[in-house]
């Protein structure tokens, strides 16, 4: 381990851990925030999911009434015609320093619109099934953008966790023990060297003494 | 970074020809696990599908490889929902499993 044993090294070394210290505020802070968002999309998440089973009970409900009404070849006609009305948007935005995916559904044509069959024969259970569905589709949407981003944010913070780690229990532990060697050899060197000093000092008094009493007592 | 996308279904024949009728052009229905897969991974390459809608019944059976998917890449976005009305198992489970994890077990609260 070369390791400098001067007080220009200790400065460096106390800067470095104060630095380390200051990106561990950093990152914790960073990791409340992440936890309080996750908890809040979880809320989110499971309001969705109930209104969701709530929509889909009904439609199916609605289209297993219809289907007995309508007729299964109408349904095999209706549905054949159908063209694809729905169009998703998708992008992505910046939460907390990750990437988190948003997407939206579009409408692009109107039930009606698409409906080649006369209006006037499609029993109300069929109009229900279909706009119950419609909303549980953008439900799903939801809730699909939902979970996406709890898993990228629960990614994020599992990163944070192991850095913040990292720098607790093997980094700033790690500095702190060189701060403590320099510090104690340091230390040394300054006892040495008042000591030395000391020494020195009395010698030379023993010495002058030594010379003074002789000059005294000199030779008449 | 703006794209546009399309939704697919993979569901039983019952569920898959609500969708139909109501919009949702690619409505598959799924008779066995080998035929879901094949069609999950099929079009998971696709670009332009962005949400899969599965059910719960297909989910479970293909958990692992959803699991996989949605590992890779963000989209397409994988979606369970339940076959028929009534009371289906809580969707929330998993994910507060998985924060838990993440969270570990030192939260600061300043």
């Amino acid at each position: 381990m070369a390791l400098q044993v001067t007080r220009m090294e200790l400065l460096r070394l106390r800067r470095r851990r104060d630095l380390a210290q200051r990106a561990k505020d950093l990152l914790e802070e960073k990791r409340t925030i992440l936890v309080m968002e996750l908890l809040r999309l979880l809320g989110e998440a499971q309001r969705i999911g109930d209104e969701l089973d709530k929509r889909l009970s009904i439609a199916y409900e609605a289209w297993t009434l219809a289907r007995t009404m309508v007729g299964e070849k109408a349904l095999h006609i209706l549905s054949v015609d159908s063209k694809g009305r729905f169009e998703l948007q998708t992008s992505t935005r910046s939460v907390a320093g990750t990437q988190v995916p948003m997407i939206k559904l579009l409408e692009t044509k109107n039930f009606k619109e698409v409906l080649s069959y006369d209006l006037v024969t499609t029993p109300p259970e069929l109009d229900m099934a279909v706009s119950q569905l419609e909303e549980a589709l953008k439900l799903m949407v939801e809730e699909a953008e939902v979970e996406a981003t709890i898993k990228s944010l629960a990614t994020k913070l599992e990163s944070l966790k192991r850095r913040v780690n990292a720098l607790e229990h093997i980094i700033l532990p790690k500095i702190e023990s060189n701060i403590k060697f320099i510090q104690d050899h340091l230390e040394e060197m300054d006892r040495e060297s008042f000591f030395r000093l000391k020494r020195i000092k009395s010698r030379l008094e023993k010495r002058r003494a030594a010379t003074s009493a002789m000059g005294s007592g000199g030779p008449s | 970074m703006d794209a546009t996308g399309k939704i697919a279904v993979l569901a039983e024949e019952d569920v898959a020809s609500l969708f139909l009728l109501s919009g949702v052009k690619d409505s598959f229905v799924i008779k066995d696990e080998e035929e879901a897969r094949r069609l999950l991974l099929e079009l998971s390459r696709k670009e332009d599908y962005k949400l899969i809608i599965v059910t719960n019944r297909i989910a479970e059976r293909l958990e692992e490889t959803i699991a996989e998917l949605s590992m890779r890449q963000v989209f397409p976005l994988i979606v369970a929902i339940p076959e028929r009305r009534g009371p289906t198992a809580r969707r929330v489970e998993p994910l507060r499993r998985l924060i838990r994890r993440a969270v570990g077990f030192d939260i600061r609260i300043r």
